[in-house]
């Protein structure tokens, strides 16, 4: 599968609010419905953005082409962030109705993001120890460790 | 795209506004309480503390804690009071110190659950107007003794000191 990687400068170089913003307008296109959707879980998305879970484990977004990841830049790297490296996207990956946007919480913040996001069909709070836990078993299944490399990672400043 | 072009002194309002509302955040969990409505708040609150640390109009940022079978009564408070000159020289590191806010929280000790909250913005006179805002009254303090157990964020020239009530 492709996978396409974006960096977007969050606080102190743009508000949590206007970081949700920002990626909305990267994976909708305009006055679409998945904008509509998007822009109605501002509150809960800026609060998992403020709290800087998308620093190590992505929002993605599937079903419309290839996977997007978006991480979230803070503190000093976010003002010394290439803006630049925020480029659009060359797809659209909330075209379609088939498509799924998760965003990454831990903790009690799990519960509370999925009540909040409840009335939307195409998104999903991932749960960062449950993602852990699967990687963690899908490296070990076999009975002996395996080294696997990521490539996304090597790209990281 | 969303333009952006701001000062470092932005960059410090922002963080500052950001880490004192996650920090009051922390605080509601604590205690005991649900960040359910502080969550479904974020934006409206984010976009007002953010403007008015900005603005340099905001004074205090305070959390009320209510029995709602007595809503005029205040049970608990935290604040957190801005110093827009805690660094002289105005370029102060980012900084939060979360043992700070989770030493308030264990000193403050927890509320009933059935406790309900409100964040209250108190600005100085000429505060710009921020959708989602309204004005209000704060309840009395009376019978609590306020604690200050020292600033918790730090920006460029600004400190937030935390306080509680008790």
């Amino acid at each position: 599968m492709t996978v396409v990687v974006r960096r977007i400068a969050s606080v102190p170089r743009r508000t949590s609010v206007e970081s949700w913003q920002r990626i909305v307008e990267l994976v909708t296109s305009a006055q679409s419905e998945a904008r509509t959707e998007l822009e109605s879980i501002t509150a809960a998305a800026s609060m998992l953005i403020a709290e800087e879970y998308a620093k190590s484990t992505p929002i993605t977004v599937s079903g419309g082409g290839p996977l997007a990841r978006v991480y979230t830049v803070h503190g000093t790297d976010a003002v010394e962030h290439d803006i630049d490296d925020e480029s659009d996207l060359a797809f659209d990956p909330t075209a379609g109705d088939s498509w799924t946007l998760t965003l990454p919480a831990e903790g009690a913040d799990v519960e509370v993001a999925r009540i909040a996001v409840a009335a939307c069909a195409h998104v999903e709070i991932r749960d960062i120890a449950d993602t852990a836990v699967a990687e963690r078993a899908a490296v070990g299944s076999g009975g002996r460790p395996v080294l696997v490399l990521d490539l996304e990672e090597l790209e990281r400043p | 795209m969303t333009a952006v072009s701001v000062s470092t002194a932005t960059y410090s309002a922002t963080h500052v506004a950001t880490n004192m509302l996650r920090g009051l955040k922390k605080v509601v969990a604590g205690c005991g309480l649900d960040t359910t409505k502080l969550t479904q708040q974020w934006h409206v609150l984010d976009n007002g503390i953010t403007a008015w640390v900005n603005s340099r109009h905001l004074e205090e940022l305070v959390l009320e804690v209510w029995d709602p079978k007595d809503p005029d009564r205040l049970v608990g408070r935290f604040d957190f009071t801005i110093d827009y000159n805690y660094y002289g020289s105005g370029d102060g590191d980012l900084w939060l110190d979360p043992d700070t806010v989770a030493w308030a929280i264990r000193k403050n000790g927890s509320y009933p659950s059935s406790c309900d909250y409100r964040i209250v913005a108190d600005t100085a006179s000429g505060a710009p107007a921020v959708a989602g805002w309204s004005d209000t009254t704060m309840r009395a303090t009376d019978g609590l003794r306020r604690h200050s157990v020292g600033t918790a964020v730090g920006g460029g020239s600004m400190g937030a000191g935390l306080s509680y009530w008790k």
